[in-house]
């Protein structure tokens, strides 16, 4: 017991201690071990065959999934920043209707599921404007929606740098735009900066709802090729870890990023 | 600096806190501004500082009014230097790109010329082992130096000092009261908002006593502080100096 207690108070960290990399890893390895032994469990108890070779088969259309996905993440991504920057600084806008677009785009995007704005998009917008190209609207519709959340991200991110510094800023004679640049958008993104990893981890996963159009991403060419070779687990376990291959290093991106940015105010 | 007010008021809302104030002063090196807390001191430095727009009235500085348009405005703050109570530096700079950052931005100076006057100015307020660090690794003394050397970088034609020493513990005060009592002798003509009162005597050559949005009374720090002529004056001081 006494023998117990001393190893589970290895893994305990006290207040102003940082924990060992030896306990993190095993630590981690532990919880690692859990969870595939819940796994197992459940595979034996479905009374599991595996049939990897399949994957073998439709190994290239899985590929191309993947790609396809990281692909139309990457375009989303950007454009979303941008789209996103642009609604916070309409938001901020002296001039009232700008102020108004931005209430209104954000509230109409962040009250709707993406689901059915992907379908209105498709299926009533790109349709009347006779635009053709379902991928060039399954980016433009994941950025327009992921901007709204970025908007708002951005714009709680530049409330944030505190009027003094406006004012000392403005007592040195910078221009509105030079404050913003200089001043504003280094701290603010130092704010945002882990909101919008969340964000863009979002915006991955969301990716997968592209398949109701008729994209070939990742979760669509997985559901194929579950539906081609009932091997249910065999399509769906790599599609959970491509995801993930994508998303982690966003994660651990952003970590590094803020410590580098660390600064207190 | 010569200065001129002329009916000059600023309303915050249906609040005059500073209320029809026409005052001038010629040549003054060293003006200082004292008064109770909310009498409209801070308020003062900001109108003359260009960050406040007066509500009614204007303000001569060396003879130029100061602008109502807003770029030409930016251009008026641009030759002047500030100091804030609060510091008010910029975070995420360190103390060096802190004194940089006007120079090369508003004033248009080359990265090179910026550095070597930053390290000069930096040097001088004996800060230059501290270039590198950040604003939140440095005491309020050394703090307050750098917002300083920051405001006197480009060589402003005129510093103004909000309360500069206020947050900061008697040793500190010390520090940055004898880096701006050298400036004086030195010739760099300030405006400052201050609690210090044994400091005010010792540089001010003007001092304007504020009160209720008002200047009270005025004078050389020798009349003000010997023989001031106002009871709200007198009872300022009374209470300012009993300990």
């Amino acid at each position: 017991m006494n023998f117990l207690g001393s190893v589970l108070n290895w893994f305990a960290i006290n207040e102003d201690e940082t924990p060992s990399r030896l306990a993190e890893l095993i630590s981690f390895l532990l919880v690692g071990a859990c969870f595939a032994l819940l796994l197992q469990i459940a595979f034996v108890r479905l009374q599991y065959h595996w049939n990897w070779e399949v994957l073998a088969e439709y190994r290239a259309l899985l590929l191309r999934g993947w790609g396809l996905t990281l692909l139309l993440s990457i375009g989303a991504l950007l454009l979303s920043l941008f789209f996103g920057l642009l609604l916070a600084l309409a938001g901020q806008s002296r001039w009232l209707p700008l102020r108004s677009f931005h209430r209104v785009v954000v509230e109409l995007i962040r009250g709707t599921p993406l689901l059915v704005q992907i379908l209105i998009f498709f299926y009533v917008v790109a349709d009347a404007y006779g635009v053709q190209n379902r991928y060039l609207v399954g980016v433009l519709t994941l950025a327009l929606f992921s901007a709204a959340y970025i908007s708002e991200i951005l714009r709680a991110g530049i409330e944030s740098v505190g009027a003094s510094q406006w004012e000392s800023a403005r007592a040195i004679g910078m221009t509105s735009k030079q404050i913003y640049r200089f001043v504003v958008f280094p701290q603010a993104l130092r704010q945002s900066l882990p909101p919008l990893a969340g964000q863009f981890v979002s915006l991955i996963k969301d990716s997968s709802l592209l398949s109701i159009i008729g994209i070939a991403e990742f979760t669509k060419n997985a559901r194929d090729v579950n539906s081609l070779t009932f091997s249910t687990f065999e399509s769906y376990l790599p599609l959970a870890l491509g995801y993930l291959l994508l998303t982690l290093p966003i994660s651990w991106w952003t970590r590094r990023l803020e410590s580098r940015v660390h600064f207190e105010t | 600096m010569d200065l001129e007010l002329n009916h000059v008021s600023k309303h915050f809302g249906s609040e005059a806190v500073i209320d029809d104030v026409s005052q001038s002063v010629e040549a003054a090196k060293a003006l200082v501004l004292i008064g109770p807390s909310g009498g409209g001191k801070s308020t003062m430095l900001r109108l003359l500082a260009g960050l406040l727009r007066p509500s009614a009235g204007f303000i001569r500085l060396d003879g130029e009014r100061i602008p109502a348009e807003e770029e030409e405005r930016r251009r008026y703050r641009s030759r002047l230097g500030v100091v804030f109570q609060s510091y008010n530096l910029f975070p995420h700079l360190t103390a060096s790109a802190n004194v940089r950052l006007p120079l090369t931005t508003v004033h248009g100076e080359s990265e090179k010329a910026a550095r070597m006057r930053a390290e000069e100015l930096l040097e001088r307020f004996q800060l230059a082992e501290h270039r590198g660090k950040k604003p939140f690794e440095l005491s309020g003394g050394q703090r307050q130096r750098i917002a300083i050397a920051r405001a006197l970088a480009h060589r402003p034609k005129l510093l103004l000092l909000d309360e500069p020493s206020s947050a900061l513990d008697p040793e500190m005060t010390g520090e940055v009261l004898d880096v701006i009592s050298e400036l004086k002798s030195e010739g760099v003509d300030f405006l400052m908002v201050t609690h210090e009162m044994g400091f005010a005597r010792s540089v001010a050559d003007e001092v304007w006593f504020l009160a209720g949005g008002k200047i009270v009374e005025h004078g050389s720090a020798e009349a003000i502080f010997e023989s001031p002529q106002r009871d709200a004056t007198q009872r300022f001081l009374a209470r300012v100096l009993k300990y």
